[in-house]
């Protein structure tokens, strides 16, 4: 047989650690670059990787709920089955959205730009929306599912977590901690407070300074807070979370708060003359292009806007 | 392959020892037919494993091959078995049909053959991040070991399956 010294065994044994890299690395176009500078470098090279390939097509010949509990090893195998027949179960929908969703995306960082928004599947299938402006890491380990927002506004739609037992699902902002009981719910930075506007189910949610004031906030409550403070929760707002449908639903809202609303979906300084501030506005508006969204605010209202450079936008009483 | 069947000498080893063996192989396996196709395969590995300087412990001999067959026998009742718990515990419209439950089981025994010899540990590691769907990080923490371990005991187990492959 070989001998760990020929070169046939030597590419097979370099191949495995391409693959363990592969499988366990976040794709990026340097790795992906040195691993095909590998494969190219020789014949054996090539051989030992398909080899790689046949042995990863003869483990996908069975699903992985049957072949974890049939092969793991004897001495373990009933404690370990119990554990994957659970997982298996409460991972029966997961599996197939893991699919497309890599599991690289266990510890990551995400940012969008303005007027970016993004869809993220996490590794244990729950659903990360970005908002505009916005940036998160998300890191997963044996304890807890963690997210933090740095900035900007999220919407989470968690998922049964496949790894037994269940890991808290959490997201933590610099004004406190957000502890999710399996639920939808949005929530949104800014300077002084965080928001969270629970969508469906429940969450809790404490100042981070006053753990003790912790909060449960119901599906169609928001609950606003600081380090040091936090009000009552209160009823949502219904519209909450429609930027996740890429429109700005506003029902009886100042202009002045619709347009600070809309400027966090661009870029550069959009204002208002005080005459039309408090003008109260109705309607829902494109996030995808705010210029649109302006346009439809000049036709359905008595304003007109007046645009210095695409950076530097005014809007003005219509007769002005 | 060179398969030379000089017949005499397994007929010998069978007239003398077929039926010791036969009695040996029951009391391991228990199961009279069980233990006459056992039986049946010693020989025929015998044969093909025949060498030219002839076998001079025959007894221990056939005992050694013998018992490995069993070793694989229970193996793979031991795989059947936790097979058909796992698939009892599908969700009904996830179940395999028959036949697919047959091929599985085919594939799942040949699977075995190319993890023996890792450690539980490896295997584990392997098998999960065969499947796709967990992290490093998510198979490290459900067997309790480093990330740095999935990934090496991944690349060992990768290493060990390729040069098993037939």
């Amino acid at each position: 047989m070989n001998s760990p010294h020929d070169p046939e065994t030597q590419a097979i044994h370099e191949a495995a650690d391409w693959y363990a890299r592969l499988r366990g690395e976040p794709a990026t176009p340097a790795l992906e670059q040195s691993w095909q500078a590998w494969l190219a470098a020789s014949e054996h090279n090539h051989r030992a990787w398909q080899r790689v390939e046949t042995v990863c097509g003869r483990f996908k010949r069975v699903p992985g709920q049957l072949s974890i509990p049939a092969l793991s090893a004897p001495e373990k195998r009933r404690a370990v089955l119990r554990g994957f027949v659970l997982f298996a179960v409460l991972g029966a929908g997961g599996m197939l959205a893991h699919r497309q969703a890599p599991w690289r995306e266990w510890a990551s960082d995400y940012r969008t730009a303005a007027g970016e928004r993004r869809d993220i599947r996490l590794a244990d299938g729950s659903r990360l929306l970005l908002n505009t402006r916005s940036a998160v890491d998300v890191r997963f380990d044996g304890e807890q599912r963690l997210i933090r927002l740095h900035a900007g506004e999220i919407l989470v739609a968690t998922h049964d977590d496949p790894v037994t037992p269940p890991r808290p699902f959490r997201v933590h902002t610099e004004h406190g901690r957000i502890l999710a009981l399996g639920t939808r719910f949005a929530v949104r930075v800014e300077d002084d407070a965080t928001t969270v506007s629970v969508l469906e189910k429940a969450v809790e949610a404490s100042p981070l300074h006053l753990p003790e004031q912790r909060q449960r906030v119901e599906a169609g409550q928001r609950f606003r807070f600081g380090e040091r403070h936090a009000a009552p929760a209160e009823a949502a707002d219904p519209a909450a979370g429609s930027w996740e449908n890429g429109r700005l639903v506003v029902v009886d809202r100042r202009l002045a708060d619709v347009l600070a609303e809309l400027s966090r979906y661009r870029s550069g300084h959009l204002g208002c003359d005080p005459a039309v501030a408090d003008l109260r506005i109705s309607g829902a508006f494109p996030l995808a292009d705010t210029d649109e969204a302006l346009a439809a605010l000049a036709e359905g209202f008595p304003l007109r806007i007046e645009y210095f450079t695409r950076y530097w936008v005014r809007v003005l009483p219509r007769s002005a | 392959m060179r398969i030379t069947v000089p017949p005499d000498p397994v007929a010998e080893l069978y007239a003398d020892h077929h039926g010791w063996l036969k009695g040996w192989l029951r009391r391991k396996v228990g199961c009279p037919e069980q233990a006459a196709d056992l039986m049946q395969d010693t020989f025929v590995k015998v044969m093909l494993n025949q060498s030219e300087s002839g076998i001079r412990e025959p007894r221990a001999y056939l005992a050694t091959v013998a018992n490995r067959l069993a070793v694989d026998f229970f193996r793979r009742q031991q795989i059947e078995r936790s097979y058909l718990e796992a698939l009892a515990a599908l969700p009904e419209n996830e179940s395999p049909s028959a036949e697919e439950a047959l091929l599985f089981k085919e594939a799942l025994f040949e699977l075995d053959r190319l993890l023996d010899g890792l450690g539980p540990k490896v295997k584990q590691a392997f098998l999960l991040a065969q499947c796709d769907t967990l992290s490093y990080a998510e198979i490290a923490a459900r067997l309790g070991i480093s990330v740095r371990s999935v990934n090496n005991y991944v690349a060992r187990a990768m290493a060990h399956c390729c040069l098993a492959l037939a």
